[in-house]
């Protein structure tokens, strides 16, 4: 055959609807198509097409929206849109032509007969058909509270009834029936109107029945009452978060003065099905590095429960981080058992992602180390000894050493608080771009386990210094600008051209990384303290740094960059693959492009006008 | 010379059909050609593109023909079509390289009056379309007149000229190149073709048009004499 609509053939071959047709009949396909132009406004699918024609995107974009308005998805380049037979008279999907498309349209007659002769292809068509409407429901779903993850809801969302009170003067046994009649695993213990205290059948068995007390005295003999509250608003996943620190099951929900109801981590497990709590107290019961990291190999499973719950990205980082916090420490506690205890107070460090609280399951370890001033030598070798156990104890745990060699097992990143210091001031007076590469990541440490006394007041200490330090704010901005997010100049996703990781994006590298550098140099422009990205953009916003426009888009842009490869991620765990940052555009929906070509351009925005800033005064 | 309008040239149409020896030609002539008044969406049209030697008419020779059918404004590609001459003198270099087509690739093609005839059945009934229409005009014309001993008289829009009025009326200085097929597509957000065959060109041309008309017209009638080129504007 010669090479007549060769062209419209090579589009087909990249759309994975049609890709699936054996190469003869692609030969001979382009001549069933229609081409269509449609200009922007013009509703889509158009009145006169008919069930079961098949719209492919050559060209532009169309979006797709429900009775509500609500954006389902986004038709672009390569993108096949079926016209339903009947219209879900429930869920009515329009679209609109948001930008001039050209369309190859197979006619009805014609995409039936190649469904019925090729099964795959019935696949693709089937799903595209279904897309809309499945979105449609999923979004109606969303609006009411069943089939929610925990972590999007709020605690006052899960009281399902008034607290079931007791008064201090009670005795046990009239609590314990009273806790039976119930069938609650725990009483809020009322002083007349005020809150005095909690009583749990924990406090039963471990205060009462273990203690060998009579069960005659009263309740507020073994009630807890130096209490942690959260109230109605209070995100669930922050009770969660607290509970699994503090290592306790229940929680008074207030409001005002009054306990509203009382949550259990049981409730929340109930609802979430995740076991963050559990992971983190499992961890601290290890006694040994083998232990901990048979615990440990539940973290990807964390990972996909949370975002099958509909974890946002601010929530994932937080638990993946707390669990990591939480092995951290025992690694620490475990070493100093071996080790002896610490010379001298010290605090180990989280860098990078870590020290932000924006971690996923798939990173190495980057931390450093922070102790009190000594002359001994002896104390700098006890603390490389004590890095080189909690190092690869971590890595046994499947977090890698770090391929930077960012850790206290290095002296550079094993030091006193002079030391520290004299970095600090170091890297921050005389800049150029290593020191403020590593500026950034010192500006970046978080207190994990340890003395916080040594090195939070060095870190505000050195916050301040920079805020007066003109050539300092400007290296900073020079360096968040050496890379560019992988947007061509044709709104194309720019891949990686070959290598292992051919034909995707690193939305670490190329996205996320990107918007917590800038998000640091406006923290640096604010004098911020927050470390999360998320945070230092509320916080820029709220210093009048960035608008609020830009600030929210930028928290969108992060977001979605986060939730995509969150996602991506828990496709590899699932398929038993190693999670990575590498993703390949191929396996986004359309929506999913659109959005992730949307956060790439927010960050180029964001970078564009941080670079003419500092071109219009050489500084910022 | 003015163009003749719409009237007249239907008029010598028919006598030109009563002179012509049976044939292609005077099949083609002897059709009917699409109402005027009828609007651009339900007029077919053939989107046509000529690949030449060279551009002058008198001198160079037509090497291939590509056509798409449009039914209104919707293409179908089902009735794609190309077909090639075999040159009766050798490519110049330098269109061989623009065309991709070598004395070899030539020889292979028919002869200009199978060429012609294949084209002049598909055409009949229709407006042809092409981007610079004068040329394929130029060049069919004389194709006729020296099969058939007449030229053609085919009602014709240009996508160029189409361009131009647009570019008039919003008061555009119209940049060098700005009026090339690529460029003009590129406005109307249509992709970017890698080949350049008859029939490519034809398909490129037809889309474009597809995009101009959508573009002018927005929900307003807009009959077929508002764009022809030949016959020209109603006296």
């Amino acid at each position: 055959m010669d090479a007549e609509l060769q062209e419209i053939r090579d589009f087909l071959l990249t759309s994975p609807d049609y890709a699936v047709l054996p190469e003869p009949v692609l030969d001979r396909l382009p001549k069933l198509l229609n081409v269509r132009y449609l200009r922007r406004g013009t509703p889509f699918p158009p009145e006169e097409s008919a069930a079961d024609d098949l719209w492919l995107v050559r060209a532009g974009a169309v979006d797709l929206r429900d009775s509500q308005d609500e954006l389902l998805d986004k038709l672009g380049e390569g993108d096949i849109f079926a016209v339903p037979e009947d219209a879900d008279p429930l869920n009515p999907v329009s679209g609109r032509v948001v930008e001039d498309a050209l369309f190859y349209l197979l006619p009805g007659p014609d995409a039936r007969e190649l469904r019925q002769q090729h099964p795959g292809f019935a696949e693709r068509f089937e799903r595209a058909s279904r897309r809309p409407a499945e979105q449609a429901r999923a979004a109606l779903g969303a609006g009411g509270n069943r089939g929610q993850g925990v972590l999007t809801v709020s605690v006052g969302e899960l009281v399902t009834r008034p607290p079931i009170t007791i008064t201090p003067e009670s005795t046990i046994r009239d609590a314990a029936e009273r806790m039976t009649e119930q069938e609650v695993s725990a009483l809020i213990v009322m002083s007349g109107d005020a809150l005095a205290g909690i009583v749990t059948d924990h406090d039963l068995r471990k205060r009462c029945l273990a203690a060998g007390r009579s069960r005659q005295e009263p309740v507020g003999n073994i009630m807890s009452s130096r209490l942690q509250t959260v109230t109605r608003e209070t995100p669930a996943f922050e009770a969660l978060l607290m509970m699994s620190r503090q290592d306790i099951h229940h929680l008074p929900v207030m409001s005002g003065q009054q306990p509203v109801g009382l949550i259990s981590t049981t409730d929340l497990i109930r609802h979430q099905g995740t076991n963050a709590v559990y992971l983190v107290r499992d961890i601290r019961r290890c006694e040994s590095v083998e232990a901990l990291s048979q615990v440990a190999r539940s973290l990807p499973e964390l990972q996909i429960q949370l975002v099958q719950s509909g974890a946002t990205a601010f929530h994932l980082g937080q638990a993946v981080t707390a669990v990591i916090d939480a092995l951290t420490r025992r690694l620490l506690k475990l070493a100093e058992t071996q080790l002896g205890p610490p010379p001298v107070p010290y605090a180990w460090l989280a860098c990078g992602s870590q020290g932000r609280r924006e971690q996923s399951v798939h990173t190495d370890q980057d931390n450093a180390l922070i102790h009190a001033d000594s002359k001994d030598e002896e104390v700098d070798a006890y603390f490389a000894r004590l890095a080189e156990f909690v190092t690869d104890g971590l890595d046994a745990c499947g977090l890698p050493h770090c391929p930077g060699d960012v850790t206290p097992a290095n002296a550079h990143w094993r030091r006193s608080v002079s030391g520290w210091r004299k970095e600090f001031s170091r890297v921050t007076y005389t800049p150029d771009t290593k020191r403020a590469m590593l500026a950034a990541h010192y500006f970046d440490l978080r207190v994990v386990h340890g003395d916080a006394a040594l090195f939070d007041p060095l870190r505000s200490e050195a916050l301040t210094m920079v805020g007066g330090q003109p050539p300092f704010l400007a290296q900073m901005a020079r360096n968040a600008l050496r890379r560019s997010p992988p947007l061509g100049f044709f709104r194309q996703l720019v891949l990686v051209p070959s290598g292992e990781q051919a034909d995707t994006l690193d939305v670490k590298k190329q996205g996320l990384l990107l918007i917590s550098s800038l998000a640091q140099v406006y923290a640096f422009q604010g004098g911020l303290t927050g470390m999360h990205t998320l945070d230092r953009l509320a916080g820029a916003v709220h210093a009048g740094v960035i608008t609020r426009d830009a600030g929210e888009n930028l928290c969108d842009a992060y977001e979605t960059l986060f939730t995509l490869r969150a996602r991506h991620q828990v496709d590899q765990v699932k398929a038993g693959e190693a999670p990575d940052n590498h993703i390949p555009p191929k396996t986004l929906s359309a929506l999913e492009r659109a959005h992730l070509k949307d956060a790439f351009a927010v960050i180029g925005t964001m970078q564009k006008n941080l670079r003419s800033r500092l071109a219009a005064k050489g500084t910022l | 010379m003015q163009p003749p309008g719409p009237l007249l040239f239907c008029w010598r149409r028919q006598r030109r059909a009563a002179k012509v020896p049976a044939g292609p030609l005077r099949d083609y002539l002897a059709g009917k050609i699409p109402d005027l008044s009828k609007d651009c969406r339900e007029t077919p049209f053939l989107a046509v593109d000529l690949e030449t030697t060279g551009l002058n008419p008198a001198e160079d020779q037509i090497l291939s023909i590509g056509w798409v059918a449009m039914d209104g404004l919707t293409i179908r590609l089902d009735t794609a079509g190309q077909c090639w001459v075999r040159p009766t003198r050798e490519i110049p270099e330098a269109s061989a390289v623009i065309h991709q087509i070598t004395d070899d690739q030539a020889a292979r093609g028919g002869s200009l009056s199978e060429a012609l005839g294949r084209f002049l059945e598909v055409l009949e009934g229709r407006v042809m379309l092409a981007h610079h229409a004068t040329v394929e005009l130029g060049f069919l014309d004389r194709a006729c007149q020296s099969e058939y001993g007449f030229a053609c008289m085919i009602p014709t829009v240009d996508t160029l000229r189409l361009a131009q009025q647009d570019m008039e009326r919003r008061q555009e200085t119209v940049r060098s190149g700005g009026l090339r097929l690529n460029a003009l597509r590129e406005r109307y957000n249509l992709p970017r073709y890698k080949g350049h065959d008859a029939l490519n060109d034809a398909l490129a041309a037809a889309e474009l048009f597809a995009a101009q008309i959508t573009h002018r017209a927005e929900d307003k009638p807009l009959p077929l004499h508002r764009v022809l080129h030949r016959p020209g504007p109603l006296w």
